[in-house]
């Protein structure tokens, strides 16, 4: 099953991650492109974050010890500066 | 007479059928692309994406309770398996003792809820199999459910049973309300059983779904499938043997051999009456005393996490609590594995069987789609 992130857009996929054999809680996606980006739903390995990479996303995974809330500040801010350039 | 030297080729053109964003024939707004050679689809794509609503970005922040009632809004359908996973994460985190009796009422809220979801599925796949007869039969079965809702919630749709530490005390279950669920029971059994008895013995139904989107055992636990479509492929797994709030409770796992449209129906028909067995027995065994435990105190926790039995499978809730407020929800819905399954149903039936195919697997696509999409910080 495919998720649209559009273009320019920020999200966090907690609520789609099948965490069995998964050692992140949650995984913020950033499409900094001009072009909306379809990606693989469910999330059930580590082996999904390399193969988003390549298409372009940047992929921030959230692990039990970190601060979602900060990372995705930090994420938010970079995405901003893009969009200014653009 | 010249001969017609061509070769003779028998071009098969793969054709895509597209459906949604929004499309009459689905209830919520979800993209279905079927790849259709010689009307058998090969390939399906399903998107969703397109309803953000960031309810676990609202819940940022919010006080527990609040946040707890706010996850009721997640879904129109299991809105009381929400606030109860909620309550039970805080719960859970805070070392709360819920009191027997609120915890036998938050059962019977729950599995009416559950009823009433398989009345709903019902009623849904006989009008996507196009016998609007056994449409409106098991939206009239789910009616006696729906007023004991009402009954014990005071709605319809969200009742809002569950606070931490017990039952909110509008929701106590008095001697004539026992008596009208004991009632209500006895006539959902009757109309349960002669709608199954009536659904089977019907050939023109039963040929229409028999060997249709199956979903083999392998494919159903690589896509981590759960709930009543997983039980359907033969396996025998129910969160609630597991959970500590059914210890007291007697009920039978159900299963159905074949994964295919028939087995997911059956399977619902089927798990009517032991649900409704457990609500006799919590009305049957209901202890008494208080109905909410008052006496807790709030501190800061580490990530919590919460697995329950909803009607669709199994729901997922999680948050820490920090002065009180809750901090990074995540909540995982059940249509979230087993939507993975529909796309595998599609494959191999034909194209007039896909929307069937897909309905089988129990969607709610609007309370699994709840991405963050942040604005403004």
């Amino acid at each position: 099953m495919k998720f649209v992130v559009r273009a320019h857009h920020i999200v966090s996929l907690g609520g789609y991650i099948v965490e069995r054999n998964f050692p992140y809680r949650n995984i913020i996606l950033v499409n900094k492109s001009d072009e909306p980006i379809k990606v693989e739903i469910p999330v059930f390995n580590e082996k999904w974050i390399d193969e988003h990479r390549d298409l372009g996303l940047e992929v921030i995974p959230v692990g039990e010890g970190d601060s979602f809330l900060s990372l995705f500040r930090k994420a938010k801010a970079d995405l901003e500066l893009v969009k200014l350039e653009n | 007479m010249t001969e017609d030297k061509r070769p003779i080729k028998q071009e098969i053109i793969e054709t895509e059928v597209a459906m949604g964003t929004v499309h009459p024939a689905a209830l919520e707004p979800y993209r279905v692309r079927l790849f259709v050679e010689d009307e058998i689809v090969r390939d399906a794509e399903i998107t969703i994406g397109v309803n953000h609503r960031g309810i676990e970005r609202i819940m940022e922040g919010l006080p527990v309770e609040k946040a707890n009632a706010l996850t009721e809004k997640v879904c129109g359908i299991c809105s009381n398996a929400h606030i109860w996973n909620s309550v039970l994460t805080a719960e859970k985190g805070l070392g709360i003792d819920v009191p027997e009796r609120a915890n036998y009422i938050r059962i019977i809220v729950e599995e009416l809820e559950r009823l009433h979801s398989h009345c709903l599925y019902l009623a849904h796949g006989c009008e996507v199999l196009g016998h609007e007869t056994f449409s409106m039969r098991a939206f009239y079965l789910r009616e006696t459910v729906m007023e004991l809702l009402r009954m014990i919630g005071g709605n319809r749709v969200q009742y809002g049973a569950s606070i931490i530490g017990g039952v909110r005390p509008r929701c106590e279950l008095t001697e004539m309300r026992i008596q009208k669920l004991a009632e209500g029971m006895n006539t959902l059994e009757k109309g349960i059983l002669d709608f199954a008895d009536r659904f089977v013995s019907d050939p023109i139904v039963m040929s229409r779904i028999e060997g249709i989107g199956v979903i083999t055992q392998k494919q159903a636990k690589a896509l981590e499938v759960s709930g009543p479509t997983l039980r359907a492929t033969g396996i025998s797994q129910d969160l609630r043997a597991t959970m500590k709030e059914y210890d007291d409770f007697d009920f039978n796992i159900v299963t159905q051999d074949d994964g295919d449209v028939k087995s997911n129906i059956l399977m619902r028909v089927l798990e009517i009456p032991e649900t409704i067995n457990i609500i006799r027995q919590a009305i049957k065994n209901l202890p008494k005393g208080p109905i909410v435990n008052r006496s807790w105190e709030m501190f800061d926790c580490d990530t919590i996490k919460s697995y329950i039995e909803v009607p669709r499978g199994t729901l997922y809730h999680s948050y820490a609590i920090e002065d009180g407020r809750v901090r990074g929800s995540i909540i995982r819905t059940p249509s979230m594995s087993n939507i993975g399954a529909m796309q595998t149903a599609c494959i191999g039936d034909h194209v007039t069987d896909a929307q069937l195919c897909i309905v089988q697997c129990d969607p709610c696509f609007t309370c699994t789609d709840r991405a963050i999409k942040i604005i403004k910080i």
